[in-house]
């Protein structure tokens, strides 16, 4: 009896060998694009080929389509293996597209079915994605692979964000803030990180900030681990074109929030302890370090300050002000949350920054 | 009642809180934080613990009313005050509750196993594979499901680790400003943590089995206690890293949460959480199989529940041949299970207590 149970168990477990698959007869989407050609929807699968007789490792799929899912159906015609898309790597969408359409609907399909990755990263390409979906670059490991490597390591030095699809989901819907991504180009055939792209809070394209401008993203947006690095102009201290290189390791950054003659005001307050990293300047840092330190934190203050007009031009906010209006002042953000950006333009920002130096590095 | 005498199968007063926390901690908190955010925004989880509040009263009158006859299950006791007939009835409408809700916790499982892990397998063979644990755990009376319960809840201690590690990208300011529209809300939306907090009324059940009767009250206000922090704890997750406006986009937020998880080795560390949380499923679906079938049993004045059992197991397996639930037809389940749950949970307690008063002071004050 015990032994008949136990045989039944295990033979009902072996119903679920009915619908194996098998790794070689899928064809995985690893690097997801999305583009425009005159209205219409392109949309490329690149993906791994498992097969020892194929000259080319990667398979790459382009089909017009009214919509992503539609698209995997027409990409299943040309794919040699089943199409799946559980293994998404990266979404990468044409500027051109991104700043025509409003992408969330679109990518609706990978947020709805569980299957799919929601880890992949999204990053938007400057330039025909077609370029770099077909791009073969031989001191590189697959498409995939490289692209999230290049993304990855750079957003760690601060030069672009990392942002999924998750990520992008979460912005997108909270009224606090807009959403971002990475953006990549390809220069002299090779292809780059390039700053961040900005969306409005309805997921369309509306700028970039380039990898000079990203590091301060990062540092309001209070993303300062491992470090922000970052390097000035020293002419207002020797009077020669020369520069020094810092990088933030730590600090703290405050926002004061309050609603005043019809408008908000938020106060910044960044306390940060930079580490001089590298000097080309002659300049005796332990005989001239007030000096120094109030250079840097004039440096920050311009370039936080130049970022937030930007975004208040462009009536979007990457930072999250909106979530310290709604923290602080819910009342008054009621009025406004579903036009949070226009608000946002009106509001008065202030920042104040210091620095503090706190080592010169191994050498004087 | 040779399988569910008293001493064989009395139990401590551990399991009887493991058992009461496993009936409740289920379906209910993978839904809730969004539940609660559509009602107050960020301000749910002082909803919950309401919800909470509520429920200790409810089960410290449930505790009051068991103590009256320490040797009486529910159904003893409706037999007891209510006559024959009438007993029975309402026997048959508590049995009828209880296989209510363990049809909801089931159907509710397999669905989830099929969206989340198994999209190929059909719901049949899901329900089989449920049924076999269920039925060798139900067949046994109070103390194998108090010992499996206690053991459950060791097993998933790891649990809410995983679900904290979202926190590190989250923003407390979500949670600002604290009681942002009023109270109001707030109250309105007590209602909907009920469902989440049932299983407490189990006790009607389980008391005559515990062996340390004096520690019940004490036992049933910790039981409460300990769904009401993981609820709190889960809800808090879930409203610090997703924004209060986007939270309500997902049907069930604690398992997306577990999505933004990833290793360098493995992605869908769902997959695995789900399959781990069958078990805690488990301890809500199989005690109230039991209740459901012992209930029926002593109704129909069977010795033994297994018969009873025995059919309805084959029933679910049957009706799962027939009828895939669709996901409208579980939310209809589930707003059922929380409106009848209401009536027996809350509001039922509350009528046999003013009963049992009233019947003890025409007595003349002697207990009958």
């Amino acid at each position: 009896m015990k032994a008949a149970a136990l045989l039944l168990c295990v033979a009902l477990f072996l119903s679920g060998c009915g619908m194996n698959t098998k790794l070689d007869s899928l064809t995985m989407t690893l690097t997801l694009g999305l583009d425009t050609d005159g209205g219409k929807l392109l949309s490329y699968s690149s993906s791994p080929v498992f097969n020892k007789d194929a000259k080319e490792h990667t398979e790459v799929i382009e089909v017009n389509a009214s919509s992503l899912r539609e698209g995997r159906y027409k990409i299943d015609l040309f794919a040699s293996g089943r199409a799946v898309g559980g293994k998404i790597q990266n979404v990468v969408i044409g500027k051109a597209f991104a700043k025509k359409k409003e992408i969330p609907s679109l990518l609706d399909v990978l947020y709805r079915d569980p299957k799919n990755s929601t880890t992949a990263l999204l990053i938007v390409y400057d330039g025909p994605v077609k370029e770099l979906m077909e791009s073969k670059q031989k001191d590189k490991p697959r498409l995939a692979v490289a692209i999230k490597d290049l993304i990855m390591t750079t957003a760690v030095d601060k030069q672009t964000v990392k942002a999924n699809l998750l990520d992008f989901h979460r912005t997108l819907f909270d009224k606090g803030c807009t959403p971002f991504a990475s953006e990549m180009t390809r220069k002299n055939g090779k292809m780059m990180a390039n700053g961040t792209a900005l969306f409005d809070n309805k997921g369309k394209y509306i700028t970039s900030l380039s990898p000079k401008e990203t590091p301060f993203l990062q540092l309001l947006r209070k993303e300062i681990k491992p470090a922000i690095p970052f390097t000035l102009r020293t002419a207002a201290l020797t009077g020669k074109k020369e520069n020094i290189s810092v990088s933030i390791e730590h600090g703290k950054v405050r926002y004061e929030t309050r609603y005043r003659n019809g408008r908000f005001q938020f106060h910044v307050q960044i306390d940060a302890g930079v580490i001089i990293t590298e000097k080309i300047a002659d300049i005796d840092i332990s005989k001239k370090q007030k000096q120094l330190e109030k250079m840097i934190a004039h440096e920050i203050k311009t370039k936080t300050t130049a970022l937030v007009k930007t975004f208040q031009h462009h009536h979007v906010d990457p930072v999250g002000f909106g979530l310290y209006a709604r923290a602080y002042e819910y009342d008054h953000w009621k009025k406004v949350e579903n036009d949070w950006g226009k608000a946002f333009a009106a509001a008065d920002v202030s920042v104040s920054v210091k620095a503090k130096v706190i080592s010169y590095g191994v050498i004087h | 009642m040779a399988m569910t005498r008293i001493p064989q199968n009395e139990i401590t007063i551990f399991q009887y809180v493991f058992f009461i926390v496993g009936a409740q901690i289920g379906i209910g908190i993978l839904s809730l934080p969004a539940d609660v955010a559509k009602g107050s925004g960020t301000d749910g989880w002082i909803a919950i613990i309401f919800g909470g509040v509520l429920s200790i009263i409810a089960s410290l009158i449930i505790v009051s009313i068991m103590e009256q006859h320490p040797q009486d299950t529910i159904f003893d006791l409706l037999l007891r005050y209510f006559g024959k007939w009438f007993g029975k009835l309402l026997s048959l409408l508590f049995s009828l509750y209880a296989a209510l809700a363990a049809t909801t916790v089931v159907f509710t499982s397999i669905h989830l196993v099929q969206v989340w892990v198994l999209p190929q397998t059909s719901n049949y063979w899901i329900m089989i594979l449920f049924m076999i644990p269920g039925f060798l755990a139900a067949r046994q009376g109070v103390r194998i499901l108090g010992r499996y319960a206690e053991i459950v809840f060791y097993m998933t201690l790891w649990m809410p680790l995983l679900i904290a590690v979202p926190l590190k990208d989250g923003h407390l300011l979500h949670l600002l400003p604290v009681i942002k529209e009023g109270w109001l809300p707030i109250i309105k939306t007590v209602k909907q943590t009920i469902l989440s907090f049932l299983g407490f009324e189990l006790a009607f059940l389980l008391y005559p089995y515990v062996k340390e009767k004096h520690l019940a009250k004490k036992g049933i206000i910790i039981a409460n206690g300990i769904s009401m922090a993981a609820f709190v704890f889960v809800t808090l997750v879930g409203f610090i890293f997703y924004s209060p406006d986007e939270i309500t986009e997902y049907v069930w937020p604690t398992l997306s949460l577990l999505k933004t998880i990833e290793f360098p080795f493995m992605e869908r560390f769902e997959i695995i959480f789900l399959a781990a949380y069958l078990f805690v499923l488990s301890t809500t679906g199989i005690p109230y199989i039991f209740t459901a079938v012992f209930g029926i049993a002593h109704v129909l004045e069977q010795s033994d529940h297994v018969r009873v059992l025995v059919v309805g197991v084959g029933l679910y397996i049957i009706v799962s041949f027939l009828y895939t639930p669709p996901f409208a037809d579980l939310q209809a389940f589930s707003d059922w299970w929380g409106k009848t749950g209401t009536i027996v949970g809350y509001i039922f307690p509350v009528v046999l207590w003013l009963y049992m008063k009233l019947y003890q002071w025409l007595r003349g004050g002697k207990p009958s």
